[in-house]
């Protein structure tokens, strides 16, 4: 009743988000979690965007073969735009805009300067060293609408001292180029539509986009090519993970299930066992959609591998059905088993509810879809298995008679004397030492994902030769409307300018520089208007023009313009990028730092800059999955306590010491092992002996509550060791890092409780 | 006979004509592209400029803007610094400084405002830089880098007309004719929007170096 329930409960919890934003993984008190979604979106302009420059000693041969490039890969349905050649008209329609729209493009230096009482003779210099001056080309054709320039002024700003332009590309016959070391290189980018997977599947434009980079090397011999790029990255991981954890899984599993159908020689008890985890990942899935809205992708991993341990009570459960002498029948086993089951159950729900406590609402969430996975397992062990009829071939075997020889392997070790018998485990204790004070716990992104030779390669070839200057830290600025977020960005501006002086960088980008705000448009035409409409008159009678009519009727056209503009094409991309507009009700910008000299005062410059974020996006989620690896730590130590607390009145001291010390010593083993060799103990692997807490206990406590039945007990906890050693323990083999870690740490635990538990039977 | 005797000399007449036309205009400067060849004839055009490392002179600039029917004409000094760069002095009507080296452009006027534009941060300027500053270079190569070249010699006095080879800079510069003989005596340039930007240079005289005030101009 409860399963129906909670199925119809996931059909009602659609649509069934799933959360995969970092930011997620933010305690609750984060600021940036206030800028997520607005973070998201900057991600998605950047993330689609790749760059393959296409190099050669000879320029020609490096023109023909990006060509080529080129018109492979220009009308791809899959590439959402491609940039190759220049525009002719790219500059006209900058210069067309900028006269246009001339009153709110001067920008402040010139505005600022045309305050005072000599503001309208500054304005006059500034016209005729343009009009007198050698090799001004500024246009004249318009002097007498605009007979200070300010049309000419304004195109500048946008043309020459564009900071768009401050990279180390040029142009060459309409294309964008950059030498480096005796080669031009031709700079070919694009990029990926949206709704183009973010990994890689069949089809992907990726491989087309590879294929066609590995066709240059052959059609054009010596050719040089860098590529860059998100989706490079992403593409290259996810296809080899994918690769190697579908080769992983499908090994593993089929292992598992030989050796299950080997033992149980029937497959219902696989197939009732797998129920029973099905039935526990969708009661899981429903809870977690129905209280959260969305499950995050660190929940779904970390929660259904959880699930996973839920196997033990079926495979407990049957093995006692299919191989106890006393053929009883589900209600029999249920009562054989349940005090086992039941201590094992509550203890690991007790060690989730801590994880609850923590400031971190991924923590709870992940407590909650385990804990309900974990309740699902139980009820259906105890309540639907036990209307198994009694097993029609009840099968000693010899599988039974060998996993019961695990309990006979340390009767070597109780033969032994008292003071060998105290100094064993200590020395054993000892030599764990060693590994756990060079014991690294920290979460590092960077450590997580190891770029390919050829990809780093390529990736510092491109960086060097185009030098953009953009790094992966940048500020988002917030407000209640579109005009709110441009007048904060111009109060920041200020702290940013400062920055250019102080050499904290060279030079940043702002929607602002693009779009001042109305009120500063406004401003600005006011003071032109004051300075320049008296003046207009006498200067062009000095410059022999009869009156000034046009000019005083072009100051009627003035128009501020917005960020919802149509803008020339040379700067759509850098708006795209730079202009987040609206999300959920508020509006956001990115102001983004250039060259940055000094990334230690970047943080410094958003403070007291109401409604600015400073963004750094790899070191704030690497500090709080660190933290987030300290607190569970902590709360592992909590847990294991509390269980010995409850062990202590159901068994005694002792009792409940021996089978407190499984799950620790699993604990201690991983994290030494860990130091040991170098890897940082960070939250995969921290999950990972989480997940053995829960195993380590369920196989001490079905090994001390066994009693009479110990073969058939060994054989239970033998299947469940193999089974998850084989299913979780194989990732180890993994050469993605937090797929690795997780693996590994769940080996070495599970191998370290399965090897110990024998420790905690009766003894006669 | 009388006919055809009245046609030769028509004909010659009219060939003579053309010639003269031809010549005084600077000829149709773009019906002669420089071939491979011409580029010795290019360089020893240029070697008598370029023979002294700083030569001094004056010019007259004449701006016609065809939609205001307007020429604005501006007088000044300029110095050519065959390995640092140009500099052009305009005095009058109203005063200002350019200096163009390889690696920046630098404007002073009178009311003391400076500006510069280093090449490394702009891709247009050094486009529109290098082009300008190639002209005076001397330098075959550099001109045929950055332009397509058309060169005309009639005895003494020559032509060399110039288009940019590259669009962005194209926009800026529509081409370029120098004319000259014993030196460089004008340069035409039309610019974007198509119109005449006109140099008239001289008393070129060879000058004993550059005074510090330039030196800091060119040599950054």
């Amino acid at each position: 009743m409860v399963h129906i329930a909670m199925l119809a409960l996931a059909l009602c919890a659609r649509p069934w988000n799933i959360d995969t934003s970092l930011y997620s993984i933010l305690p609750t008190a984060s600021s940036l979690k206030d800028v997520s979604e607005a973070e998201k979106r900057m991600s998605e302009q950047t993330m689609n965007q790749l760059n393959i420059l296409v190099g050669h000693e000879d320029f020609q041969t490096a023109r023909k073969a990006a060509d080529w490039f080129d018109s492979t890969l220009k009308d791809d349905s899959r590439l959402e735009s491609v940039r190759y050649t220049i525009s002719d008209g790219a500059l006209e329609e900058t210069a067309n805009y900028t006269y246009r729209h001339r009153f709110s493009l001067l920008g402040d230096d010139y505005v600022q300067a045309l305050t005072g009482t000599a503001g309208a003779q500054f304005a006059r210099d500034e016209a005729l060293q343009r009009i007198y001056g050698a090799f001004s080309l500024s246009d004249l054709s318009h002097l007498e609408e605009d007979p200070y320039l300010l049309g000419a002024r304004a195109f500048d700003r946008f043309t020459v001292y564009s900071p768009l332009l401050s990279n180390k590309l040029s142009i060459k016959d309409s294309r964008l180029v950059a030498n480096d070391s005796a080669k031009t290189y031709i700079l070919w980018s694009a990029r990926v539509h949206p709704d183009e997977k973010g990994i890689a599947s069949e089809g992907h434009v990726l491989e087309r986009v590879n294929a066609a980079i590995d066709s240059i090397n052959m059609r054009y011999p010596g050719i040089s090519v860098a590529k860059s790029g998100v989706p490079f990255h992403s593409f290259e991981s996810s296809k080899n993970a994918q690769t190697e954890i579908t080769w992983i899984s499908a090994i593993s599993i089929t292992l598992a299930l030989v050796l299950l159908i080997a033992v149980f020689r029937t497959p219902i008890p696989i197939a009732s066992t797998l129920s029973s985890v099905f039935m526990a990942i969708v009661s899981a899935l429903a809870l977690t959609w129905s209280l959260f809205g969305e499950i995050h992708m660190f929940t779904l991993v970390f929660g259904t591998s959880i699930i996973g341990i839920s196997i033990d009570y079926a495979i407990h459960f049957f093995t006692d059905w299919k191989f106890s002498s006393e053929n009883p029948d589900g209600n029999g086993v249920r009562k054989r088993i349940l005090k086992g089951i039941l201590l094992g159950f509550m203890t690991t729900e007790l060690g989730y509810i801590a994880l609850s406590v923590a400031p971190f609402p991924l923590l709870r969430q992940m407590a909650l879809f385990s804990a309900t996975g974990l309740a699902s397992a139980l009820c259906t062990t105890l309540f639907l298995f036990q209307a198994f009829p009694k097993a029609t071939h009840v099968r000693a075997g010899r599988a039974p008679h060998l996993a019961a020889s695990l309990s006979h392997m340390y009767d070597w070790y109780y033969r032994l004397r008292r003071p060998l018998k105290i100094a064993l485990p200590v020395m054993l204790c000892a030599l764990a030492v060693p590994g756990l004070i060079r014991l690294n716990v920290q979460t590092d992104l960077h450590n997580l994902y190891t770029v390919s030779d050829s990809l780093k390669k390529s990736e510092t070839l491109a960086n060097k030769v185009i030098d953009f200057g953009t790094s992966g830290s940048y500020y988002i600025v917030k407000g209640a409307s579109a005009e709110d977020v441009l007048q904060k960005e111009e109060s920041f501006i200020h702290k940013m300018e400062q920055g250019k002086k102080d050499s904290v960088f060279r030079n940043y980008l702002a929607v602002s520089y693009f779009v001042p705000s109305k009120k500063r448009q406004e401003e600005s035409f006011a003071i032109i208007k004051q300075t320049l409409q008296g003046d207009a008159a006498t200067f062009l009678k000095s410059q022999k023009f009869d009156n000034d009519s046009l000019f005083q009727k072009s100051l009627e056209s003035f128009r501020p313009i917005t960020p919802e503009d149509t803008f020339p094409s040379d700067w759509q991309t850098a708006l795209q990028t730079l202009w987040l507009g609206e999300i959920d009700g508020a509006y956001y910008s990115t102001v983004l730092p250039l060259h940055v000299n000094d990334a230690s005062a970047l943080p410094g410059l958003a403070n007291g800059c109401e409604g600015v974020y400073f963004v750094n996006k790899v070191p704030e989620i690497s500090r709080s999955l660190t933290e987030i690896s300290r607190i569970l730590i902590v709360l592992v130590a909590i847990t294991n306590l509390l269980m010995f607390a409850i062990f202590i009145p159901v068994y005694d001291l002792k009792t409940a010491f021996r089978i407190i010390r499984i799950p620790v010593c699993a604990g201690i083993a991983v994290a030494s092992v860990f130091g040991l060799a170098g890897i940082d103990f960070n939250f995969f692997a921290i999950a990972g002996v989480i997940l053995t807490l829960g195993i380590g206990i369920d196989y001490s406590l079905f090994f001390r509550e066994g009693g009479g039945h110990v073969s058939t007990t060994a054989l239970a906890i033998a299947l469940s060791a193999a089974t998850t050693i084989l299913s979780f323990g194989s990732l180890s083999f993994s050469q993605f890092q937090p797929v690795y870690v997780f693996g590994l740490s769940i080996f070495i635990g599970t191998l370290t409780s399965f090897l110990l538990s024998p420790l905690t039977q009766k003894r006669k | 006979m009388a006919v055809p005797m009245k046609l030769a000399a028509i004909l010659l007449c009219a060939f003579t004509l053309f010639a003269a036309n031809s010549f005084a205009a600077g000829g149709d400067i773009w019906k002669h592209p420089l071939k491979d060849s011409g580029s010795t004839a290019i360089d020893s055009t240029f070697s008598p400029m370029t023979a002294h490392a700083v030569v001094r002179g004056d010019f007259k600039q004449t701006k016609t803007i065809a939609q205001l029917n307007r020429e604005f004409v501006s007088v000044g000094k300029f110095v050519i610094a065959n390995d640092k760069g140009v500099l052009w002095d305009t005095e009058k009507p109203f005063a200002s400084r350019l200096a163009i080296s390889e690696t920046r452009m630098v404007q002073q006027n009178a009311n003391g405002s400076h500006s510069e534009i280093s090449a490394k941060d702009n891709v247009v300027f050094a486009q529109i830089a290098k082009a300008i500053q190639s002209i005076f270079s001397g330098s075959t190569s550099k001109l045929q880098a950055g332009f397509h070249i058309f060169f005309d010699r009639r005895g003494s006095n020559w032509t060399i007309g110039l288009i940019p080879r590259e669009a962005s800079v194209k926009k800026a510069i529509q081409s370029i004719e120098l004319t000259g003989g014993t030196w460089l005596e004008r340069i035409k340039l039309i610019d974007g929007s198509g119109s005449p930007l006109l140099y008239e240079l001289s008393n070129p005289k060879p000058g004993s170096g550059l005074t510090a005030e330039e030196k800091a101009l060119l040599e950054k």
